[in-house]
């Protein structure tokens, strides 16, 4: 009995700071990223050839930089872009210091995810708002993104997801957070219990994640 | 008054091109109910899309009222498209903008106030009979109810002139019929210009007063509703009305059997009068009587009796002369085909 209140004793005073830091780092680059990610998919989708706002150079670069980006391992990207985080943060490793590779690694992750919401709304819709004199500012804000916003948010629920898991392997080059914790206490050192404990977080975090996604995204649709 | 010169439209891709539009001409006067029928792959869609650009014409002239459409940029566009309405066969209503905000979205964009809008969206609600739905959104509204929000959001910003492409085709019959009645009560009541186009001959014979039919990227014929089903001369007109079975299609009929086979058009007066009857009285031919078939246009009856006239070459002879001197249209089906 005094066996498991010491593992909870000893989880109670591990688990907060790395938690906190998990949310740290997932919040901010979930932030960062879609408010980079949106506006990069909704270009790269309606830039295309046939689309509203046909501009096909502009579309081939930016098809370019985004497979770039989503090609390179995250572990890898995390280390390359340390000089970047040093401009930004002034640090190269830390927690605040991994959103910075997060961010750069969900962005594209973000704008491919709108891309394919927006490319999959029906032309026929973008067509009656032409019919009707809409310009192309107004088919934005006021048709593609309302009528993509469910898939939106599909798609943001993923990249927070995906976030998570990345954010747990920034911990492995000194990020802190729960990926920190696993690797130190439960790899290096043995502890089995940690080990299975932040597991066990991981996964509730992610379920709930998933959850409100998928809650908020029912309510939009109807 | 649309009028339409010399429009061509050729669609290139890999494969090569294929000229959907050859040198159309046509003109639809204000207030007209203009139907364009054709079989799939005619070019209707691309004729009525070209009209307000949503296709832009590969050569040729459309003047709406004098402009030249296809002179016009971008923003001048986009002014002559808020006066030209245009609702589609899947309705292509915004899924997250319940009906009122579907229908005041046109008004939105046109950058009317608040006030204007809302009074405005309610004369529409109550125009197309949709009031009890004002909030509902489009997943919960029946086709023909989506439509009605679909056309209430084509008129919204005072539109002139309403383009229909297919815009029944994904209805029920009776569905259809309200649809058609409405857009007829729009025509009369708010002098609105129609411009429907169709595969379905009933859309055509319900509201409209003028009709092209086309075929491969011409118009082929064209005139009042009327004229051009009771005397139809083009082959793809003929067609459009056996399929309807107003014509005779006498496939898989032994013709030998017959003597003098008549094809005889009835319109307006003539059908109403026992014509047939007379002339046996009046000529003593045997009647056999094969197909028949009537019908209406706007509320004209024309129809076709398909008969075998027997008897000597002298009573035929009589029975024709009675015939024309009744100025009843017929003509001789060919026995050896
Ligand atoms: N975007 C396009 N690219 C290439 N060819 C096209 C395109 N749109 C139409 N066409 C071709 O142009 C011709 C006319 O097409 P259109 O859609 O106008 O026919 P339609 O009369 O409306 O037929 P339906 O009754 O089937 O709708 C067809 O041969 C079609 O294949
Ligand atoms: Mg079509």
């Amino acid at each position: 009995m005094s066996e498991l209140f010491n593992i909870f004793n000893k989880l109670f005073q591990l688990m907060p700071k790395p938690f906190m830091e998990t949310i740290y780092m997932v919040l901010l680059s979930a932030i960062f990223s879609v408010t980079f990610g949106i506006p990069l998919g909704i270009v790269t989708a309606i830039s295309e050839e046939g689309h509203i706002w046909q501009h096909k150079k502009l579309n081939r670069i930016l098809n370019i930089l985004i497979n770039i980006t989503r090609s390179l391992p995250f572990i890898i990207l995390m280390i390359a872009v340390f000089p970047l985080s040093k401009l930004i943060v002034g640090k190269r490793i830390g927690t605040t210091a991994a959103i910075v590779p997060l961010t750069i690694a969900a962005i594209p992750f973000v704008a491919r995810l709108v891309e394919g919401s927006v490319k999959e709304l029906s032309w026929g819709i973008i067509e009656a708002a032409l019919s009707m004199g809409t310009n192309t500012r107004q088919l934005v804000f006021k048709v593609i993104i309302p009528e993509a916003f469910p898939s939106i948010i599909s798609g943001i629920t993923l990249t927070i997801i995906n976030l998570i898991s990345y954010s747990a392997m920034a911990g492995a080059i000194g990020g802190g957070g729960l990926g920190d914790l696993a690797i130190r206490f439960g790899y290096q050192g043995f502890q089995q219990d940690v080990l299975i404990a932040t597991v066990i977080v991981l996964v509730l975090i992610v379920q709930l994640v998933q959850y409100l996604g998928n809650t908020v995204y029912k309510n939009l649709l109807r | 008054m649309i009028r339409i010169e010399g429009l061509s439209k050729s669609f290139v891709d890999k494969g090569g091109a294929v000229h959907a539009l050859k040198e159309i001409n046509l003109t639809i006067a204000n207030g007209n109910i203009y139907g364009i029928i054709g079989l799939s792959g005619a070019g209707k869609s691309t004729l009525i899309r070209c009209i307000n650009r949503l296709e832009e014409p590969t050569s040729g002239s459309i003047y709406i009222d004098g402009q030249d459409v296809t002179k016009l940029d971008n923003e001048q566009l986009n002014s002559l498209r808020r006066k030209i309405g245009m609702i589609f066969q899947h309705f292509n209503l915004l899924n997250r903008r319940s009906c009122y905000k579907n229908i005041a979205f046109p008004l939105e964009i046109a950058g009317y106030d608040k006030s204007t809008i809302d009074k405005r969206v309610d004369e529409l609600l109550e125009l197309v009979g949709l009031k009890d739905k004002k909030y509902s959104y489009p997943s919960q509204l029946s086709g023909g109810q989506k439509q009605r929000v679909a056309i209430a959001r084509a008129l919204a910003a005072k539109a002139e002139i309403l383009l229909c492409d297919e815009a029944t085709s994904a209805l029920d019959p009776d569905t259809t019929k309200s649809i058609l009645r409405l857009l007829k009560d729009i025509n009369t009541e708010l002098n609105i210009t129609v411009v429907l186009i169709t595969h379905q001959m009933e859309v055509v014979k319900e509201i409209c007063n003028k009709v092209a039919v086309i075929s491969e990227g011409g118009i082929v014929e064209q005139g009042n509703t009327f004229d051009i089903f009771s005397k139809p001369r083009h082959a793809v007109t003929k067609k459009f009305l056996k399929a309807e079975g107003t014509s005779p299609e006498l496939i898989g009929i032994d013709k030998s059997k017959y003597t003098k086979l008549l094809n005889i058009t009835f319109l307006e007066e003539n059908a109403y009068q026992p014509i047939i009857s007379d002339m046996v009285k009046s000529t003593n031919a045997r009647v056999n009587i094969i197909s028949g078939h009537i019908s209406s246009v706007q509320g004209k009856p024309y129809g076709n009796l398909v008969i075998d006239l027997d008897g000597d070459a002298l009573t035929i002879e009589n029975a024709l002369q009675y015939l024309k001197n009744n100025n009843l249209c017929f003509e001789e089906i060919d026995l050896s085909e």
